[in-house]
């Protein structure tokens, strides 16, 4: 059971703490309700792009790590398609110094031409490196692409291409930092070797007098049922052949969610998984196969990936992994299979709670996503799944029309 | 946009800090099991979770083929007789509990993360395939193909052959410090091998356990029931001599790929490990250079020039050698200008003595770092495997802190001048 309490400041910050008096560290972790799914068509990336702008000072600060590290701490920051997330964890002592911190880049980032620049051949050098001088870097761009007609997840994180983060202008940033980086547009989540009053006093301190942003009214449109297959076949430069199978889903707060979880790893979890038993052991077709679903806050996908066996026709292969899926969609799992999934989220939650950051990672992720004490209750979610339902969301999902698929050629030379 | 102050709160005024003095350590309870094997015990977590690490001198340096090491370890997770690999990962599986295998430049590793609750079946489960693993013929034909994939991806990556190219040129490609895998070394991998490597080496006499998380006597008597007869006593490794490269003589190695985004940068030279006396003082001045986010090459190379996405320089220790390297991938254009202003930054540090506001941060730095590496019992556990495998203990690390504390910055460029000499490193560049 992890505790911890909440409240929230006038200017509409919430605030949420996670006392734990076994260490001497503390963790402070903000989110701010902003990711690439905030973007429009002509200027993805930016929400990334904006995420290393936040490490280049702000009024009264030159540099954001450097007073952190003095004070013995380290911070970092992730952006996905829904949320970016910045944390610090530092020796407890010195939790002021990341309050003073993370409300002095809130309140006045300060952003020039100089350091945009910067961060821009930064950014470039990480799409780079990440994405294209690598076999198979651009398969994310070609999922989201094919699975996603209107909706912003059309485009990765890190945006559609090179041009993109090329264009970006201060005007920019200064719309950005104004729309979405208000208190009302954050969670703060402090965990560790503190106190409630503690917090309460100090967030008044530095993030008390931040003015509130407007109310943010997303406008994200809504990505249509997709009511025929989809396919693309790529031939590249890579050692073998992949084969990529996508299906629309639920969001992260949905029922279907929680079954489609489970079922990915009924799936192809590990080597008493389903799919690998009968594709990758008994039939030989794929060297090896993964399912996992993208958990977003608008509807995701569900995702099977899979690499064949050299000289293996890849359509071959393909109408195998189809009939698996059709079985699947058709008989009653058994119910220890169904425990197992279960015993097994269980486990990794127990697993997920030991480090005082994941939890205050944890708590204000919940926090977004509607309650906190999804913490503790999301477990029951899970158990609750039962055997019928899992037959009726894989029907549901596992629809030749619900599905795209990317045929990724090696080229023979 | 900036707004300098708000109310009566004077921004500009730092919080006072507080300074790590000194660390309280969990110390290892140390036991034996009825059969010599050293237990080491590290327990407080509150969760009800436990992980064990069964650690056997079985790593490359007693290879006698390339691979055996690694996938020895690798298919322990294959399953044994009584559970052959379905059976066993669908019984890890329905417990909740996970392995991890491994084999490194030394040892070799297995880790189990379990429930208390499970602990019993798990570790009935887990026993054969620690003694005596299945290796089934098809099992070690699928893993294979497998790895022989990925490995075919890494081929096409420069950071990969980039870390191929330096190591081999530190040690020679035959030296189990210097050879990283290629494809043909799959051709001369066998069940039979295998077999016999975990035989000789997966015993008794050559392991020791780490026991980490919730601990209670019930963890102990099942680990004794499991893993404390004589059934495996075996006989200790005996460590084998290698022939190793004198590359005290520079190497600078260029390998350009058509139409590759970026170059992989690797620059660095063979030193020691880290029972060295010198080890805890350098391991100053590599964080001074390339350690952490505000170091120097970070700070010149990603935040001033935006050459890279991130540049990083260790000491790397194993238990007969060690090396000091320094690792980015920058864009191909820019490729000299990195080299050039990696080699200043390694002359400042000859030339110049650090100023105290520098040396003060990285004080402060690496004493919060490693609060927060021993935050906790599995964290504890984890920093002990890098210390005792050396036959060092905790007191390392407390000697380790006084390093942190006392070195001075004439001794930071003394050592930069002995060990940080541009004109004694390697260069190898791929892409």
């Amino acid at each position: 059971m992890v505790q911890y309490e909440r409240f929230t400041l006038d200017n509409g910050l919430r605030v949420l703490v996670q006392e734990d008096q076994t260490t001497p560290l503390a963790a402070v972790n903000i989110l701010y309700d902003v990711g690439s799914r905030d973007e429009t068509p002509e200027k993805t990336g930016f929400a990334h792009l904006f995420e290393h702008l936040m490490f280049e000072g702000s009024a009264n600060i030159e540099n954001f790590d450097e007073p952190l590290q003095r004070a013995g701490g380290e911070s970092n920051a992730f952006t996905n398609s829904d949320i970016t997330n910045y944390y610090d964890i530092l020796p407890a002592a010195n939790l002021e110094t990341a309050f003073w911190l993370e409300s002095d880049r809130m309140l006045s980032l300060d952003i020039n031409e100089e350091s945009l620049e910067l961060q821009r051949k930064v950014v470039i050098e990480e799409f780079k490196e990440n994405y294209l001088n690598q076999p198979y870097g651009d398969v994310w761009h070609l999922i989201s692409d094919l699975a996603y007609k209107v909706h912003p997840y059309q485009w990765p994180t890190i945006g559609k291409n090179l041009a993109h983060i090329e264009a970006f202008k201060l005007n920019d940033v200064t719309q950005f930092f104004k729309k979405f980086y208000v208190p009302n547009n954050a969670i703060l989540v402090v965990g560790g070797s503190v106190t409630v009053d503690q917090v309460q006093s100090l967030s008044e301190k530095w993030f008390g007098g931040i003015p509130a942003g407007k109310p943010i009214n997303r406008d994200i449109p809504f990505e249509p049922i997709q009511t025929s297959k989809r396919e693309l076949e790529i031939v590249a430069d890579v050692p073998g052949d992949a084969l990529y199978k996508f299906y629309h889903m639920g969001d992260r707060n949905s029922t279907n969610f929680y079954v489609m979880d489970l079922v990915s790893d009924v799936l192809a979890q590990g080597n008493a998984s389903l799919l690998y038993r009968r594709l990758v052991k008994e039939l030989s077709l794929f060297t090896e196969i993964e399912a996992y679903t993208t958990g977003t806050m608008d509807a995701g996908l569900f995702i099977i990936e899979a690499k064949t066996v050299p000289g293996v026709d890849m359509k071959r292969a393909e109408k195998a992994l189809d009939d698996e899926l059709a079985r699947f969609a058709e008989t009653r799992i058994l119910e220890r299979e169904l425990l197992k999934v279960k015993n097994k989220q269980e486990s990794a939650t127990v697993f997920s709670e030991v480090n005082i950051l994941h939890r205050a990672m944890n708590l204000a992720y919940y926090e977004l996503i509607g309650d906190a004490g999804l913490i503790n209750t999301e477990m029951d979610k899970y158990l609750a799944v039962t055997e019928a339902d899992v037959l009726l969301h894989s029907q549901q999902v596992f629809k030749p029309e619900n599905c795209s698929t990317i045929y990724y050629y090696a080229n023979k030379k | 946009m900036p707004i300098k102050n708000n109310g009566k709160l004077d921004r500009s005024v730092t919080p006072a800090l507080a300074r790590v003095e000194h660390l309280n350590i969990l110390q290892p309870q140390k036991l034996s099991l009825p059969n010599g094997i050293p237990v080491y015990v590290f327990t407080g977590l509150q969760q009800n979770a436990v992980r064990i690490e069964w650690i056997f001198n079985a790593g490359k340096w007693y290879e006698q083929n390339t691979l055996q090491s690694s996938m020895a370890a690798r298919m322990m997770k294959e399953g044994s007789k009584a559970y052959p690999s379905h059976e066993f990962n669908d019984l890890l599986d329905f417990y909740g509990a996970s392995v991890k295998a491994h084999g490194g430049a030394d040892t070799a590793s297995f880790q189990l993360y379990s429930l208390n609750k499970h602990l019993a079946p798990v570790l009935q489960i887990v026993e054969e395939v620690v003694k005596s693993p299945l290796i089934d013929p098809r099992d070690l034909e699928i893993v294979t193909q497998s790895n022989r994939e990925q490995l075919k991806v890494n081929m096409m990556k420069p950071d990969y052959l980039a870390d191929k190219a330096f190591t081999e040129s530190l040690y020679g490609s035959k030296h189990p410090y210097g050879h990283e895998l290629e494809l043909e070394d799959y051709d001369n991998l066998t069940r039979e091998g295998l077999l016999s490597f975990h035989k000789q080496f997966y015993t008794a006499s050559n392991c020791s356990i780490i026991v980490s998380g919730n601990i209670n006597d019930q963890v102990i008597k099942l680990l004794e029931r499991f893993f404390g007869g004589a059934d495996w006593l075996g006989a200790p490794a005996t460590v084998s001599a290698h022939l190793e490269l004198d590359s005290a003589e520079r190497l600078v190695k260029y390998d350009a790929i058509e139409g590759s985004y970026q170059s992989a940068i690797r620059i660095g030279k063979k030193l020691f490990n880290k029972t060295n006396t010198e080890y805890q003082e350098l391991s100053v001045v590599n964080t001074i250079l390339g350690g952490y986010f505000g170091s120097r090459l970070m700070s010149n190379i990603r935040e001033d020039k935006g050459y890279t996405y991130g540049i990083y320089s260790g000491l790397n220790s194993m238990r007969h050698g060690g090396h000091f390297i320094i690792s980015t991938e920058v864009g191909v254009d820019v490729r000299q200008a990195a080299i050039d202003e990696i080699y200043t930054e390694m002359s400042r540090l000859q030339d110049e003595p650090v100023d105290n506001e520098e040396l003060d941060l990285v004080r402060n730095y690496m004493m919060g770092r490693l609060l927060n590496g021993l935050d906790g019992p599995f964290k504890v556990a984890g920093m002990y495997k890098g210390l005792y495998i050396y036959d060092l203990d905790i007191d390392y690390l407390y000697s380790l802190v006084d390093a942190i504390n006392t070195i001075t910055p004439e001794r930071i460029q003394e050592l930069a001048n002995k060990y940080f000499d541009p004109a004694t490193m390697h260069e190898i560049t791929v892409g």
